[in-house]
Order: structure tokens, then sequence, then C-alpha cells
């Protein structure tokens, strides 16, 4: 026997997400759902990468160790200045004693995988692993190295313009996509955190 | 924080409006993150704007947007146009979306 179920409807029209929420609204019954929002457009700001010389720069995006950097160069430089010391221990004193809030979201050893969604091809790699190898040309390790710089800018201080929770989407989703959306989050982060670098520190 | 551009109202319930090539998009956790390659500047696009953004395909034609969103979120036509025109002003002023007519 054919189970298909025929589309309700309401004389020959389709009834609506929009009718069924009016309907029960009437008989006093709430439907839950996603609610409308007004759609709104936000600057968050502009990248010195790709952009025109001329080009205004805001306010936004800068976190307390944009004084310093906040690129993968400054996070996890192989010479071992700049902000390598202070998350290369869990709860490390450096991180605050820079101005860090709370404490670093995760140290040198951390696995990456263990920590955000994983992926096949950074199976093994520690956080510091994928902060300082260059990126290469796998659209993981490379996309994953400027994620690793980003969520320690957005821990580290209010003013970057992504939050952790967001980055963790972000690379879920990215890492779901394939190369093209890899790709794509490597060179959006490549250009928030060139955008909030304070100092010329190198991607 | 500056705010972002507006252009002038052209939009028509017949208009066709497209995501730009030249803008990479990463859906965050409550919204999309949209980076202009050419211009440097990026933007968040939030409430309602996620599934929007999405269905600025140049196919879709904005009367048939407008209908798509105020049936998937239970809104008043008119207040989702209200905001479609004015959120489209932004970003076709920021080069973000074209109208494929």
């Amino acid at each position: 026997m054919d189970q298909r179920t025929e589309p309700e409807t309401s004389g020959d029209r389709e009834l609506t997400r929009r009718d069924f929420v009016k309907g029960a609204a009437a008989t006093g019954i709430v439907v839950a759902g996603a609610d409308y929002m007004k759609p709104t457009l936000r600057v968050l700001g502009i990248s010195r990468l790709g952009a025109a010389a001329s080009a205004p720069t805001t306010g936004g995006g800068i976190p307390p160790s944009a004084q310093h950097g906040c690129t993968p160069g400054f996070w996890a430089n192989n010479g071992g200045g700049g902000g390598v010391s202070w998350w290369n221990g869990t709860n490390d004193a450096q991180w605050s004693a820079n101005g860090g809030q709370g404490a670093n979201p995760f140290s040198h050893g951390t696995s990456f995988n263990s920590f955000f969604t994983p992926n096949s091809s950074l199976a093994g790699s520690s956080m510091w692993d994928i902060a300082s190898g260059g990126g290469g040309s796998d659209p993981a390790e490379a996309c994953a190295r400027q994620l690793v710089a980003a969520y320690l800018n957005a821990s580290f201080g209010g003013g970057y313009p992504y939050t952790t929770d967001q980055l963790r989407t972000m690379w879920t989703t990215a890492t779901g996509g394939g190369t093209s959306g890899l790709r794509d989050l490597q060179t959006l982060l490549d250009r928030t955190n060139n955008a909030c670098d304070g100092q010329t520190t190198g991607g | 924080m500056d705010q972002p551009k507006r252009a002038q109202g052209r939009w028509q319930d017949e208009s066709r409006p497209k995501r730009a090539d030249s803008v990479v998009a990463q859906r965050a956790s409550d919204a999309v993150v949209l980076l202009h390659l050419e211009s440097g500047r990026y933007f968040s696009l939030e409430g309602t704007g996620d599934r929007i953004w999405q269905l600025c395909d140049g196919v879709r034609t904005l009367e048939e947007i407008i209908r798509a969103v105020s049936d998937e979120f239970g809104a008043e036509p008119a207040t989702v146009r209200a905001d479609m025109l004015e959120l489209l002003g932004d970003l076709e002023a920021e080069g973000l979306v074209d109208d494929a007519r």
C-alpha cells in the first residue's frame, strides 16, 4: 500500500509554516522554532592585506595581543620570541602576566584533534606542531595554523572579531566542507589575524 | 566601529540578488562572516541574514526570497520586505551582492 503523505493543503495552496504558526497561535498553542530576527550587516574591520592603501582603518578587532602580534608567527615562531612562552604550559603564568584573560585555552602539547572537531590530516598533531609548522600545502594544516592563532587571540582578550564559540563552529563547518571550505576559512582567518596584528610579525 | 555604506534603493520584486564572486563567507555559530577580498573589509551578517545570504543565489527573485523567509520564520511579508530592502542596500554598497537580472 502506498504510504506517501500528500502535502497538507488549504484549498489548492500549500500550507506554510507561517500559516501553521498563526493557526496554532489562534488556539493558544506556541510553536517552537527559529524566530525571525531582523537581518543586519555589521562591519567587523578591515584587513591590511588586499585592502586599498587609502582605505580607512576601524577601531575594531584589536585584542590586547595586538600590541605585539596576532599571527601564527607571533604565537609560534621557532625563534622562541613573541608569545611563544605565553601558552607553553597549562594555566601558563605568562599568559596572565602579559594581560591574557583567564587561563590559556590550550598549551603547546594539546592535541588539535582532541580540542577541535577532528580532521584526519591532523591526527597526532599538537597545537604547537600546527602553529609552528608553516602551513604547508595541505589545506587542513594551513587552515588549522590560522585557527590556532585566532583561537589564542579570541581567548586572550576582548576585541577579536570572533568569539571562541564562533571559531569552533567555523572550523567544524570548514572541515566538513572539503578543500574549498578550508581554503575559505584560512583566507578569512589569515586576513583577520593580520588585520589585528600590531606589528608585522609575518603570517 | 564604522557603519556599512548604504546604497539608494533600486531593488525590485523581480531583482535577483546574487552573492558577489569576490566574497568569502563562513558560517559562525550565530552569524555569517563575510570577507570582501578586494576591499579587505570583513563583516558579520546577523539575525536571519544567514538564511537570506543562502537564498541570494542569482536565481531566486527578491519576491521569492521574501516569501521563503516569511514562510520559514513565520514573519509578516511586509516586515521581511522592509528589512530585506535595507539589508540589500547595505550589502550592495559594500560590493557584497549584485543584481543578476
